[in-house]
């Protein structure tokens, strides 16, 4: 299958759009999970509703909360510009914030299974041997963590490839800019004799999930290997 | 020195958040004693008497209600002054049940996983990696990742990390419950070596009567929250009946000097023993025990511990003819707790003590030598004990 140039424009986009997506939620979404696992403090629930909002509002309202407050005018959107120069309205990194927050949910929640699995009992023989907060969360909580890291990091790349509403709501479908694989579906489909090419993405869409698919996997087990579980 | 004056609140849950139970409920423990270090104090008392919690508390893990912890000089905790010194400065190294290797580090890298953090925070690393790893027999593992070790050898790794950390006082929370009867003497041994080899003042708690009597150099019991008694194992006040099951009663602990090496009888079989013990007044008092098999461990001149349970006492109002049993001598009955000298027909009562030589042997009911039925004995009176056997625990902790 020999991929035109919108195409191949469309994909390498989507796979942009998505690694910049996971970079910016991992760190707070690691921080949020270690949060939600391990600490209780006044309004916990609130915080972990929050978190979970992106799952059960529709992505449109998403995109359009992330227009008003990130864009050109809202609040921070403008405080942005205005500070560093940095626009995220209709370009490829506003897509990557919108897919960042719909897929954050997804990333939290694998990442804290996870780190609910270790035993704490762990950490506590480490403060005995002399490790303090930090040092413990590198060198015990994170390693231990890691499987978790890496299937939240597959989640959230997968639902970034396929997220439409809250894209398209925020940045709109402009083609080489914004415009992933999903909205080029969209748009071919919009299209008279469309079908083929929209046909043609969704192939790619398919062989992209599979090898994402077994990808994580095949790390899945690497690790379990390493660590002598399953 | 040793000093623990602590009471400690706990509500014990399950980890992993089970349904709440009724067994949820807040334990409190109370508890004193002040022990000479080096040596070692066994925290005695049936399970879930809130034991562990002590521990916790002691490394930092748990916060007492009150109290105050110090150890040779160094203040851990004193509730009057406000000083809690954190779990990762206070240097207890920590022995769990389970032991709690790290599992994504092999074997080598647990084990210097607190001596990198104790060379970091400066002070010299006197116990290092390859006489820790010597003593307790570590090098064939080194390589080896936690979950293809045996639980035996768990525990010893879990012991050599606790101990290549430079702990000021060792903790030790049930380190062989976990284990199978094999394995438990195994790493009771390497417990002794490391009481012995590397005297780090050590904390160890257990409802094991077995592995206090020979391990233990002072014991604390505990049992409803309460601390019962805590004295040096050779001078526990006996007999401790009231505490139902787990009455700490490891019979007789007697140390003493080893003076002269036996051929055994025939020819075969395994050498003999005489140990020297006493003082006081008293001639001193020769037990003759088995060596047991294989090569001699000890020297002429080393310290010993045994134990004679009183089963294995005999008194009678005569000498006892010489050369029988492990050892025979002179002495004066002690009136103690739980004597009733005054019930008719008695062969005498539980809690008799023997006082010969700075030794108080407790002799036992239950057993009715020709000579002996009908005799009452009251304190004061002289009296002929005979110790029909005694069982060699190994070697002595130097003297305090």
């Amino acid at each position: 299958m020999i991929l035109s140039e919108a195409e191949q424009q469309a994909v390498w986009l989507s796979l942009v759009v998505a690694t910049r997506s996971v970079a910016l939620s991992l760190p707070l979404a690691v921080a949020v999970a270690w949060v939600l696992a391990r600490r209780n403090f006044p309004g916990k629930t609130l915080v972990d509703a929050l978190v979970h909002l992106p799952l059960v509002l529709p992505p449109v309202v998403i995109g359009y909360l992330l227009l008003l407050s990130l864009g050109a005018r809202g609040p921070i959107g403008g405080w942005l510009e205005s500070t560093f120069g940095l626009r995220l309205v209709f370009t490829s990194l506003g897509a990557s914030v919108a897919t960042a927050v719909m897929s954050f949910p997804l990333m939290v929640r694998a990442i804290r299974l996870s780190i609910e699995a270790i035993d704490p009992g762990l950490e506590a023989a480490a403060r005995s041997l002399g490790a303090r907060r930090f040092d413990r969360f590198v060198s015990i909580t994170l390693p231990l963590m890691l499987p978790g890291v890496l299937a939240g990091m597959v989640i959230a790349f997968a639902a970034s490839l396929g997220e439409f509403g809250a894209v398209i709501t925020f940045v709109s479908n402009i083609p080489g800019e914004t415009q992933t694989l999903p909205l080029a579906i969209y748009s071919a489909l919009q299209t008279p004799d469309g079908d083929s090419i929209a046909l043609r993405l969704a192939t790619l869409s398919f062989m992209l999930a599979l090898g994402g698919l077994v990808l994580s996997e095949w790390l899945a087990r690497r690790v379990k290997r390493r660590y002598g579980r399953g | 020195m040793i000093e623990v004056d602590l009471v400690v609140t706990h509500v014990h849950h399950r980890q992993h958040r089970a349904a709440p139970s009724p067994t949820n409920a807040a334990i409190r423990i109370e508890t004193s004693f002040r022990a000479v270090t080096p040596g070692v104090v066994s925290l005695f008392g049936r399970s879930g008497a809130g034991k562990s919690s002590l521990v916790l508390a002691i490394a930092g893990l748990l916060r007492p209600q009150s109290g105050r912890i110090v150890i040779d000089g160094e203040v851990l905790f004193d509730s009057g002054r406000g000083i809690d010194l954190p779990a990762e400065r206070r240097r207890t190294g920590v022995v769990f049940q389970d032991g709690r290797l790290f599992p994504h580090l092999d074997v080598r890298r647990n084990l210097e996983y607190g001596l990198v953090r104790a060379r970091r925070a400066g002070g010299g690393a006197s116990i290092s990696l390859p006489v820790v790893s010597g003593v307790l027999g570590l090098e064939p593992l080194l390589a080896r990742a936690p979950w293809t070790l045996s639980g035996g050898e768990r525990q010893r790794v879990a012991l050599g990390r606790a101990l290549l950390a430079q702990p000021r006082l060792l903790l030790l929370d049930e380190p062989l419950a976990a284990l199978d009867d094999e394995r438990k003497a195994e790493v009771l041994h390497y417990l002794q070596q490391v009481r012995d080899e590397f005297r780090v003042p050590m904390i160890h708690v257990s409802h094991s009567i077995d592995e206090v009597a020979r391990l233990a150099t002072f014991v604390v019991q505990i049992d409803g929250g309460r601390t019962l008694a805590a004295a040096p194992l050779t001078a526990f006040p006996r007999p401790l009946v009231d505490a139902g099951a787990t009455a700490f009663d490891p019979g007789t602990i007697i140390a003493g000097q080893l003076v002269a090496v036996e051929g055994p009888a025939g020819g075969a079989g395994p050498e003999v023993l005489v140990v020297e013990a006493g003082g006081f007044g008293w001639p001193p008092v020769r037990f003759r025990v088995a060596a047991g098999a294989g090569a001699l461990p000890f020297a002429l001149g080393d310290r010993l511990r045994l134990r004679v349970r009183p089963e294995d006492v005999l008194l009678a109002s005569e000498p006892w003819p010489q050369g029988q049993g492990s050892a025979c001598f002179e002495g004066v009955v002690a009136a103690g707790a739980g004597d009733d000298a005054s019930s008719p027909g008695s062969v005498w009562s539980s809690g008799r003590r023997l006082v010969a030589g700075g030794l108080a042997l407790r002799a036992a009911a239950g057993f009715s030598p020709a000579a002996l039925v009908g005799e009452a004995w009251r304190g004061g009176e002289p009296a002929h004990a005979l110790v029909t056997r005694c069982e060699l625990l190994g070697r002595e902790p130097m003297a305090y």
